[in-house]
């Protein structure tokens, strides 16, 4: 999944109508919230058949740690 | 993993509240609208069975219970044991079990107890039910399950608040000739953690007399994310792992009866699972997850709606403890009552 994908992808993931760039932190943006959490850990493990922990979600400080945790099953 | 013979589940019925309450009043004043939208789209609740504040667990079960014995051929004195799964009961102590052997005019020569189990705890009835029936002189056991787990959130909890609704449900297992049960049991008490009170008992004691933020601990509390993660990593597995013990394919499961935990958990389930979305039903939209009664309210919903519950079935219960409770279950003569309201 390249950038511009994974941007789309966390932007839906959310539902949020902030501008969403790879330095964006994640206590900036309204909308990253527990609901948020649970769709992007089902969107790894289910989706992408990753293994992706509950707390490496939640101990990401910006968008980029979220993506480099989709990047750990392909690299 | 077990196989319980000559054992069916021949009847059950569900009892929610008569006042479900929409979300946008549940949470009224707490979260945006646009993140109520986002709840119901994603987790899949759109109202609560809410009892009121003198409404116990205890009181929908036996409205259900006398909804069995006004609607099907079976009477008390058959009844030889009365196990209530709850980790809402009506007191400390007395268990309540015997308050609802009382209520319900059971004989005395009947074995009661309580079984403090959530999220599985209508499997493990089943289980225990079946088992018991293996060395009972009588021919049936009523298993009373339910919670009402809204009593136990917080007045902002948004988590506790869009998820959980309150039932008590009662089913019979009886003896019969050839007919099989087989279930898959698993304990991780090292997530006890994820779901969890932790006031109120003898550990910690409840908080009186001090301001309303310490009373917060008072209050159920759940890690969502855990709780997710739990489910879609150990659930499959122990659900297949069953499915092989038993010589079932999935493809001639009628239906994947599951914990009503939320929609989202189910999906995923289903996906994991490879089984089609239609074959795990979610019909706890308009009621909650109600816990330890959420897969008979879910079966009794789909009476009411028409759908049958019928068939080789497997049945899983999953979350607090942590736990997994699972079984595979020919559900052919099973009576099933549509869903009531108290």
């Amino acid at each position: 999944m390249n950038t511009d994908d994974f941007l789309k992808k966390i932007t839906e993931i959310m539902d949020t109508e902030s501008a969403l760039t790879l330095d964006t932190k994640l206590s900036d943006v309204e909308e990253w919230d527990s609901l948020s959490i649970v769709s992007f850990l089902s969107f790894c493990n289910v989706k992408l058949k990753l293994a992706v922990e509950a707390d490496e979600i939640k101990s990401a400080v910006t968008v980029k740690d979220l993506f480099k945790l989709i990047g750990k099953g392909s690299c | 993993m077990i196989s319980v013979p000559n054992v069916k589940l021949e009847t059950l019925s569900a009892i929610i509240a008569g006042n479900c309450v929409p979300i946008e009043e549940r949470l009224k004043g707490i979260v945006s609208a646009k993140k109520i939208t986002r709840l119901k789209q994603s987790i899949g609740f759109e109202a609560f069975s809410v009892a009121d504040e003198n409404t116990c667990t205890s009181d929908f079960c036996v409205v259900a219970a006398e909804k069995i014995f006004e609607s099907v051929n079976i009477s008390r004195q058959e009844i030889g044991a009365l196990i209530f799964v709850t980790q809402t009961p009506d007191y400390v102590l007395p268990a309540t079990s015997y308050i609802l052997q009382q209520r319900l005019n059971l004989p005395r020569e009947i074995a009661t107890f309580d079984v403090g189990l959530g999220c599985s705890g209508f499997v493990y009835g089943l289980y225990i039910g079946a088992s018991l029936l293996q060395n009972l002189p009588s021919d049936k056991v009523l298993l009373l399950c339910g919670d009402t787990d809204t009593k136990n959130i917080f007045h902002d909890d948004v988590n506790g608040l869009s998820i959980f609704g309150d039932a008590g449900t009662a089913a019979v297992i009886s003896k019969s000739n050839g007919q099989q049960m087989y279930f898959n049991l698993q304990t991780f008490g090292e997530f006890a953690d994820s779901i969890i009170m932790r006031r109120g008992a003898y550990r910690n004691p409840l908080i009186v007399n001090r301001n309303t933020l310490n009373l917060r601990e008072n209050f159920g509390e759940m890690d969502g994310a855990a709780v997710l993660d739990f489910s879609i990593k150990y659930v499959p597995p122990n659900i297949t792992a069953l499915m092989s013990f038993a010589g079932v394919d999935a493809s001639k499961v009628e239906m994947f009866y599951m914990h009503q935990a939320n929609e989202m958990v189910l999906k995923n389930l289903a996906m994991l699972l490879g089984v089609p979305e239609e074959k795990i039903p979610f019909r706890s939209a308009r009621i909650g997850n109600t816990s330890s009664a959420s897969i008979p309210v879910a079966m009794a919903e789909m009476c009411r709606r028409g759908e049958s519950v019928t068939g080789l079935s497997v049945l899983s219960g999953f979350g607090v403890g942590m736990s997994i409770a699972s079984a595979v279950i020919d559900l052919t003569d099973l009576t099933c009552l549509e869903i009531g309201e108290l």
